[in-house]
């Protein structure tokens, strides 16, 4: 068997063990998913039954399992016991706020953040390296809510520069494509900058590391001893060599790109995947619980997947192994 | 060992960054030790037509929140908390992690295939996401529960840690020789595998102290951690949000405290890296 | 290249937040966005739940007669949908429906629509809680195209009141067809057409609903053209939002108090108060929890529950959240509701009166402690709160300090909204902390505070008192003594703390003219509200 081919199985069996574990968790554990629909009129018995043979919830725990593995596989997770509508639908309906999100941070980490780990490389040991470490180490020590809240109110509440929740503006319908792209940046600003501080010091340390590895290369002190400026041999040479690592780490963060940020999404009112989480959470809606920790799984599994082939396609040597 | 353990601090304390966060921990952990002794009850409300919302000044420090309640005094409290459920559960992460890690190592075969598949499928549940799942499902968890379920999402990397370290080692001569004569494995593991292994486990522990204080500020902001009335830092946050904007310091100074501690912890396990693998100085 | 990547995008990020502040000018006043914390799914009545969708579901479908501000006697109704009534006799009165209404698809409100919209809400199977209050509801025939004639079984002074509050009026012609049970995901729910001033414009879920007005409504122009509600589960994001422009109203305030400060931060914001019809009270569970048959250990005496009621200063508290925005209560009558004035008045804040009362009953502090005890168990119970309402969240600390230095000792137990339902429901508690929204008639806190009522979470029983409301709800001429009598009995049988009435604070924007909130259901007539004069 191929490489690609058992490192593509060994991903299946991984997903399916974890959606295994997962699911005799949730199900094993004591609670009531119904009682969030008697909200304000209270559910006669008749109703509360009829509701539990809906969600299947009155059937053995192996008849539920089997179903819900057929299920998962076909992307049917049920209905939302919150929201009365298909799992899926409501997954999708929020998937493209994440990504979106997840995307402008990942270009933040991967721009800036790659820049700045290149800049602790070369002036390594001195103290511009260090200041960064410590900067980004503060980031990273920051709670993600408690910063999101205080740029909130700094920019959004205080000096009214940016607004203060949500993906964009109702009332725009209607406006040119300018003005919607524009809202729609405007929005995205402070939940990206806040997800980005808490994430970069990952960014910088694996492209400081790199950088570093880089340049230690002999043909590194061959370009500078042929007289090459410093800075040509940084942009021109090392940082193809140190590329690699970094491109692999692309893989890892697919996960962030999909679960969202948790925190960040509920700080900022991002009707994300993220948030609908935390929402199916404390409202203990199984059905949407469930569909989101798949998703968030297949992610995780698929980006190191991801992370694997490029590192091999980069890296020949790693496919031998 | 111990040699080994002043030759770790020192290599710690000759970084500036290092000392920096041995430093800031101490008076952290000294504050967080004495402080509830000297400060009043975090939990006394004052009067509450006049005393609530006071800011930073005599009589209170750090000024007053909603319930007229000290927010130094609940501050340092929620410290002391933190600091206690990270420590504890960074260390159990590590015992079952490294018990893991050298079962599988030290068996191979189905045993190991099984532990480390099952690692890998757990590595692939994020771990906020089983965190939420359990939290919101159980019923009003009790501290030590949240201590131990902190704890058991956080050792999959020490096991492979440990695993690989046992594996590498059990082929080495030493290990054999002691086999040869007979050394029960309990023993090989304790005095020849663990302390190998001792560095890379401590640098992954202290940098899962921050995780995990972290972990437990966000669960509680979102309301699944720690329940009120116990103070608790993420809980400070959660309660600030309404009023912030007129009374600032009743959210800014637990996050700070957040920030300060789980920086501190971070500089030390950094420092810790750096000693271990100058490569990366 | 990086760096002139980097500096690229430190200038993009200043240009957007200056088309920030050059957009915060007010947006159009013909568009109304408020902020809400709790999504909604559909408006179509009898399947909506939440006490929000409701409200928006007033303002698309349109009752026989709103409320009149009194739920006894002939005034209880104002034509909405009829354009007037005429008794028959003491079980009959005849609707006639004003030929102008139309839905929303242009075909004309005929009484065929009254009849089925009554024959829904009649059916327990497909309305349970309409079904209940309907049940003197005898008859509901149509006498040609615009005249219903309703029947009741017997005489009694709220007929007016149940003929017109509880039922609105639906589209026959479009959901007669629809089998009960597919209601909830049919197209119709999907796009609910309606009869009212503002009609369905499009939902994006957990984003935000918009209503769009309907200019020939037969009652008047609504000034305001467009609706939005935002959902932002979050209180101080929908403050933030109300502060930054994106949002003009937000409808829960205060508390915290210091909201009212920060509404000065845009002087084109006022805040707004207004009575409520809902009750803040501690519920006692007079049984023992998790075993209805028997008694509570600690709170089926009624004199404890009469000293922990007078060994709580209500008015401070009430005072410390609310200031002026609150009323104390004694009873379940809110004080918008009509007869909220006939309930009796607190008890005084009395703690050493309170200590003494529960050392008669035997609760003393033998072991020095600080709690008390009797018969060597300590006076410790526990105390629920749902985490959905922050206010709510910080009354129960407030009341566990309180209820502490009389040597109680209190456990807060903090729940999510669906486990602090799951537990009340079965009486799985000792004490919770609750918040009641009444309907304007008496008779609907029978399902609360009657001895068979469905919502009695605290299992209190008082024949006497049952029979009182009953006489109310039946009385032909004056139910004030009734009413009265039932208030006193309930407020002396201290099944509750009945702490305060709180006044509902909205921020709003100034522009607007002739602003009116109805208690009942405070949006009702937004479209009666006039729009600052052009140029301003």
């Amino acid at each position: 068997m191929t490489w690609l081919a058992r490192r593509a199985l060994q991903a299946v069996v991984t997903a399916l063990i974890a959606l295994t574990l997962l699911f005799f968790l949730v199900r094993s554990l004591p609670g009531d998913p119904l009682a969030i629909l008697s909200e304000d009129r209270p559910l006669t018995s008749a109703q509360v039954q009829d509701l539990r043979r809906r969600y299947q919830l009155d059937q053995p725990l192996g008849t539920q399992f089997v179903a819900f593995m057929t299920g998962a596989l076909r992307g049917d997770f049920g209905t939302s016991i919150q929201y009365g509508r298909p799992v899926r639908q409501l997954v999708l309906e929020r998937l493209p706020r994440t990504i979106l999100l997840g995307a402008v941070v990942l270009l933040i980490n991967f721009t800036l953040g790659l820049w700045l780990g290149v800049q602790q490389a070369l002036h390594r040991g001195r103290p511009l390296d260090r200041l960064l470490t410590t900067l980004s180490l503060a980031g990273y020590a920051m709670p993600s809510f408690w910063l999101g809240l205080m740029l909130v109110m700094a920019f959004a509440v205080r000096w009214h520069w940016l607004p203060a929740a949500g993906a964009q503006d109702p009332g725009l319908e209607g406006a040119g494509i300018l003005t919607i792209v524009t809202d729609r940046l405007r929005h995205l600003l402070l939940p990206a900058f806040t997800l980005a501080a808490v994430s970069i010091a990952s960014s910088m340390r694996y492209q400081r590391a790199a950088m570093m590895d880089a340049l230690r290369q002999p043909y590194v002190a061959a370009a500078s001893a042929r007289g090459l400026t410093r800075r040509r041999v940084v942009w021109g040479h090392a940082w193809r060599s140190a590329l690699p690592s970094v491109l692999t780490l692309f893989g890892l963060w697919l996960p962030i790109l999909v679960v969202g940020a948790v925190f960040v999404e509920q700080v900022f009112a991002w009707q994300g995947i993220g948030s609908l989480t935390a929402g199916a959470a404390a409202a203990r809606d199984y059905p949407l619980l469930m569909g989101s920790a798949v998703l968030a799984t297949a992610a995780v599994v698929t980006g190191s997947f991801l992370s694997d082939v490029l590192h091999a396609l980069l890296d020949p040597r790693v496919r031998t192994g | 060992m111990s040699d080994r353990a002043r030759t770790l601090f020192d290599a710690v304390w000759k970084r500036p960054s290092g000392r920096a966060g041995l430093l800031a921990l101490a008076s952290l952990a000294l504050l967080a030790l004495i402080g509830p002794f000297m400060l009043p009850d975090p939990t006394m409300q004052g009067d509450l037509l006049t005393q609530s919302l006071l800011p930073p000044g005599a009589g209170h420090l750090l000024g007053t929140d909603q319930l007229s309640r000290d927010v130094l005094s609940r501050v340092v409290n929620g410290l002391r908390l933190s600091l206690v459920i990270g420590l504890t559960a960074a260390i159990l992460a590590v015992v079952f992690g490294a018990a893991v890690g050298l079962v599988a190592g030290a068996r191979p075969g189905v045993v190991d295939a099984l532990l480390m598949r099952t690692v890998d499928a757990l590595l692939a549940i994020p771990r906020l996401f089983i965190l939420l799942l359990v939290l919101a499902v159980w019923d009003r968890v009790p501290l030590p529960a949240l201590v131990l379920l902190l704890a058991l999402t956080g050792w999959y990397g020490t096991s492979r840690l440990v695993r690989a370290e046992t594996v590498r080692l059990r082929h080495e001569d030493f290990v054999r020789a002691a086999e040869a004569l007979g050394a029960g494995r309990l023993r090989i593991a304790l005095h020849h595998i663990l302390p190998n292994v001792a560095a890379p486990i401590l640098v992954a522990g202290t940098l899962g102290v921050g995780d995990v204080i972290l972990l437990e500020a966000g669960l509680t902001y979102l309301g699944l951690g720690i329940r009120p009335p116990t103070p608790s830092l993420g809980g400070m946050v959660l309660d600030s949000r309404a009023v912030f904007a007129t009374a600032p310091w009743t959210s800014i100074f637990p996050g700070l405290v957040i920030v300060l501690t789980v920086l501190s912890v971070n500089l030390v396990g950094d420092a810790l890296r750096e000693a271990l693998d100058p490569r990366s100085a | 290249m990086l760096r002139r990547c980097g500096r690229l995008l430190l200038l993009m990020m200043a240009g957007l937040s200056a088309t920030g502040a050059a957009q915060s000018t007010p947006a159009s006043p013909r568009r109304l966005v408020i902020a809400i914390g709790q999504s909604i799914t559909n408006i179509v009545p009898t399947l909506n739940r939440s006490a929000a969708a409701m409200q928006i579901s007033d303002l698309v479908f349109l009752r026989l007669g709103r409320y009149g501000g009194t739920s006894f006697g002939d005034h209880a109704a104002v034509p909405e949908l009829a354009k007037g009534w005429t008794r028959r006799d003491s079980l009959t009165i005849a609707f006639d429906l004003d030929p102008r209404a139309r839905w929303h698809d242009g075909t004309a409100v005929t009484a065929r629509d009254v009849v089925y919209s009554f024959g829904r809400a009649r059916d327990p199977k497909q309305s349970a809680s309409t079904a209940m209050l309907l049940v003197d509801v005898a008859g509901v025939q149509a006498e040609g195209n615009n005249r219903v004639v309703i029947r009741f079984s017997r005489a009694y002074g709220e007929q007016l009141y149940d003929a017109t509050y509880h039922v609105q009026i639906l589209p026959a012609h479009l959901v007669a067809g629809i089998p009960a049970d597919s209601l909830a995901t049919s197209a119709f729910a999907q796009n609910p057409v309606g009869n009212g001033p503002y009609r369905w414009d499009r939902l994006e879920p957990t984003d935000y609903l918009q209503l769009r007005s309907v200019p020939d409504f037969f009652l008047g122009k609504p000034g305001i053209e467009q609706l939005v509600w935002r959902f932002t589960s979050s209180q101080e994001t929908r403050l933030g939002m109300l502060l930054s422009g994106e949002a003009d109203v937000q409808e829960d305030l205060i508390p915290p108090l210091s909201n009212l400060g920060r509404l000065a931060e845009r002087p084109s914001l006022r805040a707004v108060n207004f009575p409520s019809m809902s009750v803040n009270y501690l519920l006692f569970n007079e049984r023992t929890p998790g075993d209805t048959g028997r008694p509570h250990p600690i709170f089926a005496d009624r004199e404890v529950r009469r000293a922990l009621t007078m060994g709580l200063d209500r008015a401070t508290l009430s005072q410390a959240l609310f200031v002026k925005y609150a009323t104390p209560a004694s009873s379940p009558a809110p004080r918008a509701a009509w007869f909220g004035a006939l309930a009796p008045s607190p008890l005084e804040f009395n703690a050493r009166e309170a200590i003494r009362i529960l050392a008669a009953r035997g609760w003393k502090d033998s072991d020095g402690d600080g709690v008390l005890d009797r018969n060597g168990a300590p006076f410790a119970f526990n105390l629920m709160v749902p985490t959905s309402s922050a206010a709510r969240m910080q009354l129960a600390l407030i009341v566990q300090e309180q209820w502490r230095r009389l040597g109680l000792k209190v456990e807060l137990v903090p729940l999510e909204l669906g486990d602090y339902l799951a537990r009340r429901r079965p009486g799985n508690f000792d004490v919770a902390t609750e918040s009641f929204s009444s309907d304007p008639s008496p008779w609907s806190l029978i399902d609360r505070w009657g001895c068979s009522g469905e919502a009695n979470y605290g299992r209190y029983c008082n024949r006497t008192a049952d029979s009182l409301l009953r006489a109310a709800h039946l009385a032909q001429r004056d139910p004030a003594p009734a009413i009265r009598g039932w208030l006193r009995t309930v407020a002396l049988d201290f099944p509750a703390v009945f702490l305060f009435a709180p006044d509902k604070v909205y921020a709003m924007p100034k522009a607007y003219g002739n602003v009116t909130f109805q208690v009942e259901s405070p949006w009702q007539r937004v479209w009666t509200w006039t729009l600052p004069s052009a140029g301003r």
